[in-house]
């Protein structure tokens, strides 16, 4: 006899069945908190009465495309949260995920992680889904995190979508596919920083090389790091650290970057302009590249898909 | 001042569905091979003629939806249905949903899908005043690629491995066109 798990009991939450009458309650006191329905959904925030809550609940719960579960905190018995999949197509053995860890005082807990990884369990192990799909806004940073660290992959943007507040803001979307589930922690994730090594007194000529000359945007530096000198730059969600370092020669380190660009001839031309010397790269297929050295001595290469 | 008709092109125009004359035609659609591979990503099955007015009564009885709109694609000449044209509104996003298609293998290659989509375009930033259009295909809809790039659409997001057909996986492609690259190109 095998051991059958309990795959919707977690050990701090566990995915219940959804409750009309209870969960409307809740339901109609969530809406009262704009920030969180500004991050749900790309409809209006506006709360909604007990009575319509109900409706609602009544018609999402027995739907064929979705399953929703309200996420129930083992302590306090209270729900906290809902979590589903919804544009569920069977025959691909697809679907996209929706969670919401709706109680504020219940946020930044890892009860939405242990929620997640329940529902992602489910349609994998028990239901042997290929894929699960999702789309967030960019600026919703913990979902953001959560996604990236359960393993799912960026897969297109959606720039400007939103207008809140006279800013717009972008719509990302990902993937995460059965083989990717759960994530194999032998195995780094992603880039997420490099850095560049410059000298103490070089730092604001190297502010002006890389975020006025290239175009990267500087991001704050921890507290705790400022002394150190140096400063922070990201591009495309991927960060570039600018650290100080004394008395070593860049020059005899063929380490580099390697700057993906759309113009390359301009860039040439830009950078011989600042003093650089152009030195070119051995030809590789699809590609068109070039290479040089930055004004502290740091290897650069600047490449271009062709056509 | 406008002095076109905002329904009508070159070789076709948009209407209103008919349920008493598109029934047959669509039924006939829901039995090619093709049709709804191309552009859905449901189960594909054959509809009858008597389900299909069922669901047009049916539809007739909700309320109309203010966000939702259902066009048929016909030609100039004699009125024959070649296609439909289904758009949602999102006014929070400012953006049209699209499902467009030419029903029928022998009237596609014609013109009649760019004519048909010129209406669209004209009609979502035009009328609706949206800022952008979306659409999704599967990755193996080639021809539905090379069109809706040609009319200035660009892949915005790509699924991966998102549908299973003919044996295998396939990407699902993401579309949009703004309307800044839509008054670029006109």
């Amino acid at each position: 006899m095998i051991d059958i798990p309990n795959r919707l009991q977690g050990v701090r939450v566990a995915l219940v069945a959804l409750d009309a009458d209870r969960d409307s309650k809740n339901y109609a006191r969530w809406t009262q908190d704009p920030e969180l329905m500004r991050m749900f959904d790309t409809s209006a925030a506006r709360p909604v009465s007990v009575r319509r809550s109900k409706e609602f609940y009544e018609r999402f719960a027995y739907k064929d495309d979705a399953v929703d579960w309200a996420i129930k905190h083992l302590e306090t018995g209270e729900v906290i949260g809902l979590v589903g999949f919804h544009s569920i197509r069977a025959s691909h053995r697809t679907g996209d995920l929706h969670i919401a860890i709706a109680d504020g005082g219940q946020r930044g807990r890892g009860l939405g992680q242990e929620a997640l990884t329940l529902a992602l369990d489910y349609v994998f192990l028990e239901l042997d889904w290929h894929r699960v799909g999702l789309n967030v806004y960019a600026h919703n940073d913990r979902a953001v995190r959560l996604y990236h660290r359960m393993g799912f992959r960026d897969e297109g943007v959606l720039r400007d979508v939103l207008l809140r507040d006279g800013k717009w803001h972008d719509m990302l979307f990902m993937g995460l596919l059965r083989h990717e589930w759960p994530p194999d922690a032998s195995v780094v994730r992603r880039i997420h920083h490099v850095q560049i090594c410059i000298g103490a007194e070089e730092v604001e000529h190297a502010r002006a090389f890389y975020l006025g000359g290239l175009g990267l945007r500087e991001i704050d530096k921890p507290q705790a790091l400022l002394s150190r000198g140096g400063f922070w730059a990201e591009l495309e969600g991927q960060q570039i650290h600018f650290g100080v370092e004394q008395g070593v020669d860049h020059t005899l380190t063929r380490a580099h970057v390697a700057w993906q660009v759309c113009d390359l001839p301009a860039w040439r031309a830009r950078l011989e302009a600042a003093g650089c010397l152009i030195l070119e790269s051995i030809p590789i297929p699809g590609y068109d590249r070039f290479e040089t050295r930055d004004p502290f001595g740091n290897r650069m290469e600047f490449i271009q898909a062709t056509q | 001042m406008p002095t076109e008709n905002l329904y009508t092109g070159k070789h076709v125009h948009l209407t209103v569905p008919d349920p008493d004359t598109d029934v047959e035609t669509e039924s006939l659609w829901s039995h090619t091979a093709d049709y709804d591979a191309l552009l859905r990503t449901e189960v594909k099955r054959p509809v009858s003629v008597h389900r299909l007015k069922k669901r047009y009564e049916d539809a007739a009885k909700e309320p109309q939806n203010d966000a939702e709109f259902d066009f048929r694609i016909r030609l100039n000449e004699d009125e024959r249905l070649v296609g439909e044209l289904k758009l949602w509104a999102d006014w929070a996003l400012s953006d049209a949903w699209m499902n467009l298609g030419i029903g029928l293998p022998g009237d596609r290659r014609k013109g009649f899908g760019s004519d048909a989509l010129r209406l669209t375009t004209r009609y979502v930033f035009d009328e609706l005043n949206l800022r952008r259009i979306t659409t999704a295909i599967p990755g193996y809809n080639e021809a539905a690629l090379a069109f809706l790039t040609r009319h200035g659409f660009k892949v915005e997001v790509r699924s991966r491995e998102a549908l299973f057909r003919f044996g295998r996986r396939w990407d699902s492609l993401g579309l949009g066109l703004l309307r800044a690259d839509w008054e670029a190109l006109r």
